[in-house]
């Protein structure tokens, strides 16, 4: 069987580990063993001391009873009985020893024959025991006893070099033993002074014998052999051996006659001094013992210690091991069910098993087919977004050109005499299209965020002037809900800063259009755009913020609340309308401008919207007004019941400027004010003031400047003031020092040059607009005319060179995409021409329905001045013509006049309120006549519109159409009937391009001779291509689309005076 | 092993043993009674040897290197007896034999103690004087 992956990684994790714990346990238990056996030692060494010494002192005892003996009880009975008592002493250390120690046993015959002891000493005094029984049978075997019990006890030491010296302290203790017998014994024997029996001279040289055996050869410790040797070989001892010797051999000579030449005294003190040569070193070798023990017991103990750190590190090492190995493993069966499932969910049916090579090897294939697919739908994913992207750009653009036809005709529409039902209608139509238009517009931005094709421009803008015009916008439909708009901008933002002012106003203009959206009547709206610390001393960070007492927003919306298409509610989607993009967008551009979209808000008390930029702030070019109108004074009108943000504002701009606020409350006090002659001026919130107070106050001599909502208009109008000044709300930077100059200066008329007043401007030039859509072409040139200009179109690129070559303009607006020769192409042209000749450049400003990111650029590079997207906008044509057009630029104050507010849109409501003067009416212009075209017609009683299509059905679908719109319709089926019709009363010919046998020269030949007044419109499919001969033989070439506004508008083209 | 032992020690060199007792004892087996009596007198001076008082005794007793002096050679044995020597029995039993007074029965009695002590001059000394053991 195979031992798979994972028994072999326990088996590789747990082995090693598993050895060593076994190492350690076995070093432990041997380590512990030893210890023990080193301590019971050590205290076998403490008994067998105790044991010699008292052998050592039986032996005396022994000694001193034989010469007793021999004496009969005469000589040295007070030695004895001094020896005696040494003995009691030493017996009672080793019953004490033994009382202490009960493990240790002592044998039975040493304590039966200790307690014999005294028993045997009565006999001794008594002189009832001979010498033989005392001295051999009782002491002898006594000492030999304990001698028995050392040599057993200490057999075995903890160690090789403590048994060996416990060998030889035995041999010494033996040796000993035997000196002390052959001391006692022969003292005897030199006392009674007679023959030795052949027993006895047996006995004494067996004694000889071993009283002379004493081994320490076998020590290996060199240094006590040597102790030893120096106690046995001084000079001393060897003299004491000699004599011994010597004494011997002369009671060996002696042994015959039995006439020992030596005497017993000097025998036995002869001896006594051997034995105490042993017992010295005995002594050596016994406190040897002792510190070897003490010192083997230490180092066992050591190791005993160390090898149970090992053992408790193996085992903690053993159980982390076991954790380890059993987390791997449970790791590796989590992975085998996640790959497992993997398999599952790619419907491949493979059982994973991580724990064989081949398990292994198949699971790695499953990952990398994984990883494939996984990249394999990332670049699907990507594309599909790309896709949708370009998609979503598109079909905008698509969207939009329908659009700005509708949103333009609607616009006409709207100024035409129409009925009441129709003006509520024309309006529900610009409304939802001017709403489609924002959500498309919405739309494109988030897609163009989204795929990273929006760029921020850094240009220098003027951000007070910026700003306020953004906030202005909203004026109007904050005065109409009767919320109170209040708006500060640092005064201190004079000078010009760099960075992208159309996205910072895109931001505030979101901001501010949710701000009115959710603030319900009454409300306020505070825009705060003030100038902070900045990271750098060359940049300028600018945080803005707006502020609303809107329904707010709960804290578990605000996390979403930046998402695409995630409005706080649903349902308030579907309350207040919109997309919910706004502020997607406008988070992601404060992102991208560096910043970051932040809000606070508290559900039914309103959010505040924050974010700071920083931007890079340039020299200074504009004057700073701080404090430049510090004698002026102006009487400030307040009321303790009603307090708007504004006033605040109002004080910190006058503060600004140096200027002092003197705070009245009655009309009186104006009054008052006014007759001490202590202001110039005075300053009336309309809210806050009566109909009778304001008519009251208006009637001082002062310059009385009284702030309304552009609403509010009406009553101010009726109330017939004296009045020095409107001022619309909210009240800003531009209207405070138009004010405070008014008041300074005297000069009541001074005509200021209002900051966007684009109605009230017009431009004495000549415009070229290059535009191949009939529709588009009509709304440029209305709007242009509009704006004061006189406009030539040219149908292609090669005709707007053609014109630009022909005739002088002061600027020119290039359609990109046109049929014969595009915008881009017609600019080299015409850039190339006006080389060669020598001769200024005329501006030209691209006009595309294209949106994307880098056109700009790219049409720039083309050689193209300006750049600009359609539909137009009014605000940006009017900013490109002020930039290339400023010498020309007049305003049409005069028609101003006349107009009846009444009629004003809200967007002109707004601007007027910015200027604080009547708006000029759009009636005014929009019923010019049209200026007369190269390729128009002579004047005729033409009605009739002739259609030649390709089939007899088609042509009768498209003159059911002419005819619901309202046009005499005829229809021929082939060429030559078209021929035949021709007459005076056709006005207009369309003819399908693919018509069988149409030739389209002599067709033309025909019309110029049999209806010269009539206009051939050749209809197209959009696939085919329309040459250029064929393009001059007609007057107009359609797509042939049954579109009823582009026929109608081509019709009326051709039949204009026909009414 | 025994045997070799033995024969170690008899082979060691006569150097004789440094002592008045012994030397005396060599004077004493030379017949060189004066000398020894002299040297056992020193031995008992000098070393305490208990059985120099012996020969002393013995030499008094016998007459030998001196004059036969009986309460002399008595007060020596006696201390010779109580330290133990059995011989000393034997001679001063003798000596209660050769004293003015002889004392048969004391002399029997010290004989009798010498001869079991091993002493064979009792012996000896019994069938010289017609002592019946």
């Amino acid at each position: 069987m195979q031992v798979g992956i994972r028994s072999k990684l326990k088996l590789i994790s747990l082995l090693p580990i598993l050895l060593l714990l076994g190492f350690a346990s076995y070093f432990l238990y041997q380590s512990t063993t030893n210890y023990i056996k080193g301590q019971t030692f050590n205290e076998k060494m403490a008994y067998s001391t105790i044991v010699n010494d008292l052998a050592t002192q039986l032996a005396k005892e022994r000694g001193m009873t034989s010469i007793y003996i021999a004496s009969n009880g005469k000589k040295i009975k007070d030695s004895l009985g001094n020896q005696r008592k040494a003995v009691d002493k030493q017996v009672e250390i080793f019953k004490q020893y033994l009382t202490l120690h009960p493990e240790i046993k002592a044998k039975k015959l040493v304590t039966m024959l200790l307690g014999l002891l005294n028993q045997k000493r009565q006999q001794i005094d008594a002189l009832q025991i001979d010498f033989d029984q005392a001295f051999f049978k009782y002491y002898s075997v006594l000492i030999k006893a304990l001698l028995d019990e050392i040599d057993q006890v200490t057999a075995l030491g903890p160690d090789n070099e403590i048994t060996n010296e416990a060998k030889a302290f035995i041999s010494f203790a033996k040796a000993k033993e035997a000196s002390g017998i052959e001391r006692g014994f022969m003292s005897y024997i030199l006392t009674r002074y007679t023959k030795m029996s052949d027993e006895e001279l047996r006995k004494w040289i067996h004694y000889i014998g071993q009283a002379d055996t004493f081994e320490f050869g076998f020590i290996n410790d060199m240094e006590l052999k040597q102790r030893i040797k120096t106690i046995l070989e001084n000079e001393d001892s060897k003299e004491i051996f000699d004599e011994l010797a010597q004494a011997r051999t002369e009671i060996l000579h002696s042994i015959n006659d039995g006439y020992y030449t030596i005497d017993p005294t000097l025998w036995f003190n002869l001896n006594t001094e051997k034995i105490s040569i042993l017992v010295n070193a005995q002594k050596v070798i016994m406190k040897e013992m002792n510190n070897k023990a003490a010192e083997t017991l230490q180092e066992q103990m050591y190791i005993a210690v160390a090898s149970g750190a090992l053992w408790i590190i193996s085992i903690i090492l053993a159980i982390i091991g076991f954790i380890v190995s059993r987390e791997i493993t449970q790791n590796i069966k989590n992975l085998e069910t996640i790959l497992q499932n993997v398999a599952e969910s790619t419907n491949q049916k493979m059982d994973i098993n991580l724990d064989t090579p081949e398990g292994t090897a198949k699971a790695y294939a499953l990952l990398q087919a994984i990883i494939e697919e996984t990249r394999r739908e990332q670049q699907r994913a990507e594309e599909a977004s790309e896709a949708k992207s370009l998609f979503l750009a598109n079909m905008s653009h698509e969207i939009r050109t329908p659009l700005n036809g509708i949103v333009g005709f609607t616009e006409l529409l709207k100024n035409t005499e129409l009925k009441g039902e129709q003006k509520e209608f024309v309006s529900i139509i610009e409304k939802s299209s001017e709403n489609l238009l924002e959500i498309i517009n919405n739309i494109l931005d988030l897609s163009k965020i989204e795929s990273n094709k929006v760029e921020i421009e850094n240009i220098v803008f003027n951000p007070i002037e910026e700003f306020e015009s953004a906030i202005e916008i909203y004026a109007v439909k904050a005065a109409e809900k009767h919320v109170n708009l209040a708006c500060f901008i640092d005064p201190r933002l004079n000078q010009p800063i760099k960075g992208d002012p159309t996205k910072i106003k895109e931001i505030l203009i979101n901001l501010m259009s949710n701000a009115v959206k959710f603030t319900n009547q009454g409300g306020s709206i505070n825009v705060e755009v003030r100038k902070v610390h900045a990271s750098e001393p060359d940049r300028c960070a600018i945080s803005f913020s707006v502020e609303d007492t809107g329904i707010g927003i709960s804290p578990d919306k605000k996390a979403h609340i930046f998402e695409a298409f995630s409005q706080a509610d649903t349902s308030v989607t579907r309350k207040f309308g919109g997309t919910g993009l706004g502020l997607t967008i406008s988070a992601r551009y404060a992102e991208l401008m560096g910043g970051k979209l932040d809000l606070e808000s508290e559900l039914g008390k309103g959010t505040r919207f924050f974010f700071t930029l920083e931007f890079e702030e340039l020299p200074q070019m504009n004057e700073d007004l701080r404090d430049q109108f510090t004698e002026v004074l102006v009487a400030f009108f307040t009321s303790p019941s009603q307090s708007k943000k504004q006033d605040e504002y109002i004080k910190e701009y006058m503060d600004y400027f140096g200027a002092k606020l003197i705070p009245f409350g009655t009309p009186e006090e104006l009054i008052k004010l006014a007759t001490e002659k202590k202001t110039q001026s005075a300053l009336i919130d309309a809210d806050y003031a009566s109909d009778n107070d304001l008519r009251k106050m208006g009637k001082t001599p002062l310059h009385c400047n009284v702030i309304i909502k552009s609403t509010q208009q009406k009553r101010i109008e009726a109330l017939k003031l004296h009045c020095e000044k409107i001022i619309y709300e909210p009240v800003n930077v531009t209207k405070i020092i138009s004010l405070l100059k008014a008041a300074t200066s005297e000069v009541v008329k001074e005509v200021r040059r209002p900051l966007l007043d684009i109605d009230h401007i017009g431009f004495n030039a000549k415009a070229l607009v290059a535009e191949d859509n009939t529709i588009n072409q009509k709304l440029i040139k209305r709007t242009l005319e509009d704006l004061g200009l006189t406009v030539e179109l040219a149908d292609n690129g090669l005709e707007a060179f053609e014109k630009r070559r022909s005739g002088d303009y002061d600027i020119i607006f290039m359609d990109i995409s046109m049929p014969v020769m595009d915008g881009v192409e017609s600019t080299h042209e015409i850039l190339d021409y006006e080389e060669d000749e020598n001769i200024p450049h005329i501006p030209i400003v691209a006009l595309t329905a294209n949106a994307l990111k880098g056109d700009r650029e790219r049409f720039l590079a083309e050689g193209l001045d300006e750049y600009t997207t359609k539909p137009l906008i009014r605000e940006e044509i009017v900013s490109i013509l002020k930039k290339f057009l400023g010498d020309k630029m007049f305003t049409k104050e005069a028609a101003a006049q006349t107009a009846s507010p009444s009629a004003q849109k809200a967007e002109k409501a707004a601007a007027a309120a910015t200027s604080g003067e009547v708006a000029v009416s759009f009636d005014e212009v929009s019923e010019e006549t049209e200026p007369a075209k190269e390729t128009e017609k002579p004047k005729s009683n033409a009605d009739t519109i002739l259609v030649l299509k390709k089939s007899p059905l088609e042509g009768k679908i498209f003159a059911n159409l002419l005819h619901q719109l309202g046009y005499k319709v005829d229809v021929a089926e082939n060429p030559k009937e078209l021929a035949d019709k021709l007459n005076e009363n056709v006005a207009v010919v369309f003819v399908d391009k693919e018509t069988e046998s149409l030739a389209l020269e002599p067709l033309q030949g025909e019309i110029k001779m049999s209806a010269p007044q009539a206009a051939l419109i050749l209809m197209t499919d959009p696939s085919t291509k329309v040459d250029e001969k064929e393009r001059k033989l007609c007057d107009e070439v359609i797509i042939n689309l049954v579109n009823r506004d582009l026929i109608r508008l081509i019709i009326e083209k051709f039949m204009k005076n026909e009414g | 092993m025994k045997n070799r032992f033995l024969l170690i020690l008899l082979l060691v060199p006569l150097l004789g043993f440094a002592s008045y007792f012994s030397d005396g004892m060599r004077a004493y087996k030379q017949g060189n009674f004066k000398e020894a009596k002299k040297l056992f007198e020193m031995a008992v001076e000098e070393e305490g040897a208990s059985q120099a008082e012996f020969f002393l005794g013995l030499l008094y007793l016998k007459g030998k290197g001196t004059d036969r002096n009986i309460p002399a050679a008595k007060r020596f044995l006696n201390k010779a007896v109580e330290m133990g020597n059995a011989r000393a029995k034997c001679y001063l039993g003798e000596a209660y034999l050769l004293q003015k007074n002889p004392d048969k029965k004391g002399a029997m009695k010290l004989l009798k103690e010498g001869r079991g002590a091993g002493a064979d001059e009792c012996s000896a000394i019994a069938a010289k004087y017609k002592i019946p053991l």
